[in-house]
């Protein structure tokens, strides 16, 4: 009796320490970027795709983040990629996730039996290993290069490079769950295999893949910038982080630091903002 | 209402790695029926929870059959499947995993009710209400999830998922091993009073041969795969044929203080 009267109130006590405070601070940084990222655009006081100024000023009261090497405002454009950096991740996100999901459950649940759905199953297992086994900016470099560089195929990209890390965790969790008494339990209490999966399997496997989604928003958006730099990701004069941080490496170098430092800054802060969203809904915050 | 599950020439192999073949159970003709309370015991790996899975369906032999008044569990369609889930209730050995962490106690319940007796929620939850009544468990209770009861008080609740269909067998796979000795005891009446109450079979399965002795009436031995000794308790106790089956009873004699 003790462990039922005890258990409940640990509970209680330790979802009570997660509710509001302290820890919901760390969701502050978030909601600035999704305000950004929202009403950023309008409120820049620049266009951010044109030249407004004489290039390479340096911060100052005109331009709080000074001009960049082609004369474009750094501050309205640093505002103005949030949005089409956060969209890239939050897609690419909600797609490798999704995807991911019911590519470990399908996975996982076959990949032990006989005949022709098995040996596909065991198939896409290894094919998700082969995918994974290559670095992600090479497999984006490919995939941007046949698709052209555009949100959308920046998107399906990303999703390719990210969504086999997905797979396998919850792969990994549905081999664990399929064994569990409890679902031996349901069959015997007369569910289908189809309701068995969505109502045991599926809210039982897929945690994994969501406590890491947060892990998927960062890369994206970290791949994002990356595939910018390089130059294949969007092209200037749209705003995007990692094709400004390239456009200001150079001046960097010679002294004018701020064109490249900004964006930077913006890029760090983004990811930090969106793993202190995971940590807040998984962790112990 | 009478129902047999009849196990003949009943072989199950597994293929582990390398291709290398092990027959859990091999040879085991078997007679279950809703009359009798039937113990089958046997050390871990003897090939008990492989007959249990086979007797409810949920794994097939490679060979032989095992057939639920007289059609093989192996080609039911799905009505007839549901009607012999209706008449073959489990209560499971781990129940700490025979219920789902994410859902509550009443959800697991209402399962059977819905799928099986076709109840609405609100007939499904009167029912199990009663079912839970009558194990001396608090309704209330069944709002919790798995984790916020006890153990003694999550197999009843097990108890209370197979009963509330009114099975005519109960199938019990380790049902009390994982429970301390005084919820044994409360547990074990309470299965075979219900059993006399309702003229309900029982499978009792189980590695211990007290718990077995104490509610069955009819006694298998399985050793390696086997059956290797079967007949009523007092027989196969007292005029044990077979040297396992002496084996265990030494052991039961050691642990009882019973003078041989």
């Amino acid at each position: 009796m003790a462990l039922a009267l005890d258990t409940p109130d640990r509970d209680t006590r330790r979802r009570r320490t997660r509710r509001p405070g302290i820890a919901s601070v760390t969701l502050v940084p978030a909601a600035i970027l999704v305000l950004l990222a929202v009403l950023g655009p309008v409120l820049v006081p620049f266009s951010p795709i044109d030249v407004v100024d004489r290039p390479d000023l340096p911060p100052g009261g005109a331009h709080w983040f000074g001009t960049d090497s082609a004369g474009m405002d750094v501050f309205s454009r640093t505002i103005a990629a949030t949005r089409n950096n956060l969209l890239i991740g939050l897609i690419t996100t909600v797609l490798a996730t999704s995807l991911g999901i019911l590519i470990g459950l399908v996975v996982g649940m076959n990949e032990s039996r006989r005949g022709p759905v098995g040996t596909l199953a065991r198939g896409v297992s290894r094919a998700l290993d082969l995918v994974q086994a290559v670095p992600a900016i090479i497999i984006g470099l490919v995939l941007i290069a046949f698709f052209g560089a555009s949100i959308p195929s920046l998107t399906v990209a990303l999703t390719v490079c990210l969504l086999p890390n997905q797979a396998r965790l919850v792969r990994a969790e549905v081999l664990r769950v399929r064994g569990e008494a409890y679902l031996d339990a349901a069959r015997v209490s007369g569910d289908s295999e189809l309701v068995l999966i969505a109502k045991h399997v599926l809210p039982n496997s897929s945690w994994p893949a969501l406590e890491n989604a947060s892990l998927v928003f960062g890369s994206a958006i970290v791949l994002t910038a990356g595939l910018g730099f390089l130059g294949v990701g969007l092209h200037p004069p749209t705003p995007e982080w990692g094709s400004m941080i390239a456009i200001g490496a150079p001046g960097a170098a010679s002294g004018r630091w701020w064109s490249a430092l900004f964006p930077a800054v913006a890029l760090a802060l983004t990811v930090f903002a969106v793993s202190g969203v995971g940590r807040r809904l998984f962790g112990d915050d | 209402m009478s129902a047999t599950i009849q196990f003949t020439d009943v072989r199950r192999v597994f293929r582990g790695r390398g291709g290398a073949e092990h027959a859990a159970v091999d040879g085991v003709d078997l007679l279950v029926d809703s009359s009798t309370r039937l113990g089958i015991v046997g050390e871990s790996g003897s090939g008990k929870s492989t007959v249990v899975r086979m007797m409810l369906g949920l794994d097939h032999p490679t060979a032989g059959s095992v057939e639920f008044d007289g059609v093989p569990l192996a080609s039911m369609s799905a009505p007839a499947l549901r009607a012999f889930r209706r008449q073959v209730q489990l209560v499971a050995q781990d129940t700490s995993s025979s219920f789902d962490p994410r859902r509550t106690l009443r959800d697991a319940l209402r399962k059977p009710c819905h799928n099986l007796l076709e109840l609405d929620t609100a007939a499904a939850d009167a029912a199990i209400d009663r079912t839970l009544e009558a194990l001396s468990l608090d309704p209330a209770l069944a709002a919790r999830k798995p984790h916020q009861v006890s153990g003694g008080q999550r197999q009843r609740f097990s108890i209370a998922r197979a009963l509330v269909v009114e099975p005519t067998v109960i199938v019990c796979d380790e049902a009390v091993s994982a429970l301390d000795v005084s919820v044994q005891g409360s547990v074990l009446n309470l299965l075979k009073e219900h059993c006399e109450n309702h003229d309900a079979g029982l499978v009792f399965v189980s590695h211990g041969l007290p718990a077995t002795a104490f509610i069955s009436e009819e006694l298998v031995v399985m050793y390696q795969g086997r059956v290797v000794e079967r007949g009523p308790v007092g027989r196969v106790l007292f005029e044990t044929e077979h040297p396992y089956t002496q084996t265990l009873v030494d052991a039961y004699r050691v642990t009882e203080g019973v003078p041989s």
